[in-house]
């Protein structure tokens, strides 16, 4: 039983990393540019950097946000990209290097090449704004932006009065751009180099910050992830947890009913009814609901669909329980009446085999009372199941539980996470993932363990074939 | 026998909805000559048929035909009707010349005939769920019987080879990245990859040496399933959807074949688990039939029966998330018509109920005949 659930609790937890680690490289990809987000953050909006002179101001900025370290705890590179590839930090001058690169095989001659257009940059920036200075700034930015290199060659091939001022800087980036168009990789320099990077890495910071709980501050408006999430997560499980309540509520006196009565012909068509219900998607009722039965013509005005934060800052449930059940009925009755419907099909059937059990013939024949023989023989059998249905529905739930609260407009998980996916917060909406993860993978191990300790037969045979 | 009918006229509505619901006429004589523009277009692509220019306009509605037979609806969904912009209802006055061009149900904010974008929807819900559930299934299937047959016992390799495949795994994904990094344009990379196959084929036939270990073969597929299950589907698509810098309908078909495989994978695993101890199945053992056409020739068929089930449910969940991103209005390209994005303009306008209704009416019709037939399929199984 033990070794059991040790077992199944580390694979949880393992693949609870793996998660992490495939959302750490997922919001690396999809990151908008932090460093640029943040400058536009300081100057309101209008920061232009010229390509040139970014890399300084990245670096500073990276070694801030401790983005100048390597990404993960091994890297495997071509032999030729140097240790330290990672400490290229403007994003325009990664991809243009790393082209290059690819294309010469010789990291120390793209870097001076790349070093030249910057002094030429910096040397174009001291002397005083002409109209040549401007025309140089312009020329370099497209020489900056590409990894043609006959491109770089046509934008120096200017007229000669042009040219004189920096005549030094543009033969010695011509004479770079020739060697560079001859340099090909060798053919050994494709060999992988596998290098080991220790535990100071970008993902070794991140994960050992979230498992003390600190996912972050949003890439929007600065504010820590967790307070955001721990806003919201409240009214998501008040909407889910009350849906499941009410649709237990609902389906188990129908689907005891349903298995215990004679059967009739209207039985098929009862089960018609709920399958019907059940893929009646609960958002095309959501909001067709919330256009009839919020605006004041149809006189179900007490239902509102605004002034969430309101309720929040009174205090919520407690203060206040009839206008906080009254605001929540409407989502909570879309995500309910879907899992009510299936919820009591599953009941019927289940009941009615454990009905027909020989165990319970038995105990009929015997003359038991028939509350009895539905409540204290039946029952605890037929529940079982549902016990595992929960947790296993929980993904579901939420999946749907997100369109329902963008429709209704609670504050809760979905919602955020739209509208911080529409605002490209990507931290938080990987944080969000992860978080959302968590929680489903606590229930569906919750449930598993929940169906061992209550049924030995399940205890048994999984100790026996020793999964 | 009712749903056969209902999923014929599904197929039916989406292979030929664009016929059904066209603004180019079946038949028109224009100038003098005789065209045929609704089944031209390829012809005229290839340069075998000569078109007027007015017919390059996109302004089919007021050409000066002299006879014309126009299709059943005569909108694509498309097509911006000017005359009736801004939500006509199905029952109010429409701006039409008689009932045969009047927009059975209404138009959208900026005069889109929401009937012909509701046929469209067919085609869509249909495509994305079939090529989605099959993706899907050959994936589900393909790791769900790997580690169904060989679970975690009965797939042994030298502790030696167990090594180098790990090595020979990080080095082929190594190449593969290489590839793509370079377009596949160079050489050298190729012949890398080339020699790196063979090693790992010299290898694989290597003899067998020293002590044999069994690899957890289905351990690690369980892992995997375990992980992406742990994630809720709509939650894993928006987060898997920013990284593609312009998604298409391609794109988000793969990525929820990517997230529906687990479920026919775990399904598959475990009827893989059952069937490998029966008798008949040992008995090809001992035949010394090939594995592979084992699982093939005498487990598939055997599964097969409750995977079917699972593939009904898993089409009605791809319809549902692909109504809920068009809903969202996140993912799929601008401008795809939708059942979808059909609703989401109900957000904006309350009083433009038919937008809600008949997108939805459709989406319910779908998930709910799917439902009936994974029923259907499951009292057949059982």
């Amino acid at each position: 039983m033990l070794t059991y659930l040790l077992k199944r609790i580390s694979t949880l937890f393992l693949s609870l990393w793996i998660i992490s680690v495939c959302l750490f490289f997922l919001q690396k990809n999809a990151s908008v540019d932090l460093v640029m987000l943040q400058n536009k953050a300081r100057s309101n909006g209008s920061f232009y950097v010229h390509p040139l002179s970014a890399e300084k101001v990245y670096r500073a900025e990276a070694v801030r946000l401790n983005l100048d370290k390597p990404l993960f705890y091994f890297s495997v590179q071509s032999a030729m990209f140097p240790d330290t590839f990672y400490k290229v930090q403007y994003p325009e001058a990664i991809k243009i290097q790393k082209k290059l690169l690819l294309e010469t095989g010789d990291w120390a001659l793209v870097q001076t090449y790349y070093q030249s257009l910057t002094a030429f940059y910096e040397k174009v920036e001291q002397t005083e704004n002409s109209t040549l200075s401007i025309f140089w700034k312009q020329q370099l930015q497209e020489m900056a932006n590409t990894s043609d290199l006959s491109a770089v060659k046509t934008a120096c091939q200017v007229s000669d009065e042009m040219r004189e001022p920096y005549i030094e800087e543009i033969r010695k980036i011509e004479n770079l751009v020739n060697r560079l168009s001859y340099q090909k990789p060798s053919f050994f320099a494709w060999l992988p180099s596998p290098r080991w990077n220790g535990p100071d890495n970008q993902f070794h910071n991140w994960f050992s910050k979230v498992t003390k709980g600190d996912v972050g501050t949003s890439s929007r408006d600065g504010r820590p992830v967790m307070d955001k999430l721990m806003e919201a997560i409240p009214w998501t499980l008040w909407v889910n947890g009350l849906a499941i309540l009410l649709a237990y509520m609902i389906a188990m006196p129908l689907g005891i009913l349903m298995a215990i009565l004679p059967k009739r012909k209207w039985l098929k068509s009862i089960n018609n009814i709920l399958l019907a219900l059940y893929a009646l998607p609960a958002f095309w009722v959501g909001s067709l609901l919330l256009f009839q039965a919020t605006l004041p013509e149809y006189g179900f005005s007490f239902f509102s669909i605004s002034g969430w934060s309101n309720l929040q800052r009174e205090g919520g449930f407690l203060s206040q329980p009839i206008p906080f059940l009254l605001q929540l009925s409407l989502p909570v009755f879309c995500m309910a009446y879907g899992l009510a419907a299936y919820l009591t099909s599953y009941m019927q059937s289940t009941f009615s085999k454990v009905l027909n059990e020989p165990y319970l013939l038995f105990a009929k024949t015997k003359g038991l009372s028939k509350a009895r023989l539905y409540f204290i023989h039946a029952l605890p059998n037929a529940l079982l199941p549902q016990i595992v249905f929960v947790a296993g529905i929980i993904p579901a739930l939420i999946t749907g539980s997100v369109v329902i609260e963008v429709i209704f407009n609670v504050p809760g998980m979905g919602r955020l996470f739209i509208d911080s996916m529409l605002s490209q917060d990507w931290t938080t909406v990987y944080s969000f993932v992860l978080l959302v993860s968590i929680l489903t993978a606590a229930g569906l191990i919750l449930s598993d363990i929940l169906l061992v300790v209550t049924d030995p037969r399940i205890r048994l045979t999984r100790e026996n074939k020793n999964e | 026998m009712k749903l056969k009918i209902f999923f014929s006229l599904v197929l039916f509505l989406a292979v030929f909805g664009d016929w059904i619901a066209n603004e180019k006429p079946v038949y028109c004589q224009y100038q003098g000559k005789a065209y045929f523009p609704l089944i031209e277009v390829p012809f005229v692509k290839l340069g075998w048929v000569d078109w007027p220019a007015d017919f390059q306009n996109d302004n089919w509605s007021n050409l000066p035909y002299e006879k014309v037979i126009k299709t059943l609806i005569p909108y694509s969904p498309e097509t911006i009707d000017r005359n009736n912009l801004g939500l006509k209802s199905p029952f109010a006055a429409q701006n039409t010349n008689g009932y045969r061009e009047r927009h059975w149900m209404g138009t959208d904010r900026i005069g889109r005939d929401v009937l012909a974008g509701w046929l469209r929807g067919f085609r869509l819900a249909l495509s994305i769920g079939l090529l989605s559930i099959s993706i899907a299934g050959i994936l589900g299937i393909f790791m769900g019987g790997l580690a169904g047959f060989y679970g975690n016992d009965r797939f042994h390799l030298p502790v030696y080879k167990g090594f180098f495949l790990l090595f020979w795994l990080v080095g082929f994904l190594y190449w593969i990245y290489q590839g793509f990094e370079t377009n596949g344009s160079n050489l050298s990379i190729l012949i890398w990859l080339g020699i790196w196959l063979i090693i790992g084929v010299l290898v694989y036939y290597m003899p067998v040496i020293g002590k044999r270990i069994a690899l957890p073969i289905d351990w690690m597929i369980s892992l995997i399933i375990q992980a992406i299950d742990a994630i809720p589907a709509l939650f894993f698509l928006l987060a898997l959807l920013p990284l593609i810098e312009n998604p298409g309908l391609f794109h988000v078909i793969i990525l929820i074949a990517f997230i529906r495989w687990t479920g026919i994978a775990r399904l598959v695993r475990a009827e893989f688990l059952r069937i490998r101890d029966l008798e008949y199945i040992q008995a090809a053992h001992l035949l010394g039939i090939k594995n592979f056409h084992i699982c093939w020739k005498h487990i598939l068929p055997n599964a097969m029966g409750s995977v079917w089930i699972t593939f009904a449910y898993s089409f009605a969940g791809a319809i549902l998330l692909e109504a809920y991103l068009g809903y969202l209005g996140i993912g799929m390209p601008a401008g795809t018509i939708s059942w979808g994005s059909q609703m989401q303009q109900v957000r904006e306008n309350p009083a433009a109920w038919w937008l809600a209704v008949f997108p939805g009416l459709a989406i319910f019709l779908m998930l709910f005949s799917l439902q009936k037939m994974g029923e259907k399929l499951e009292s057949k199984v059982s």
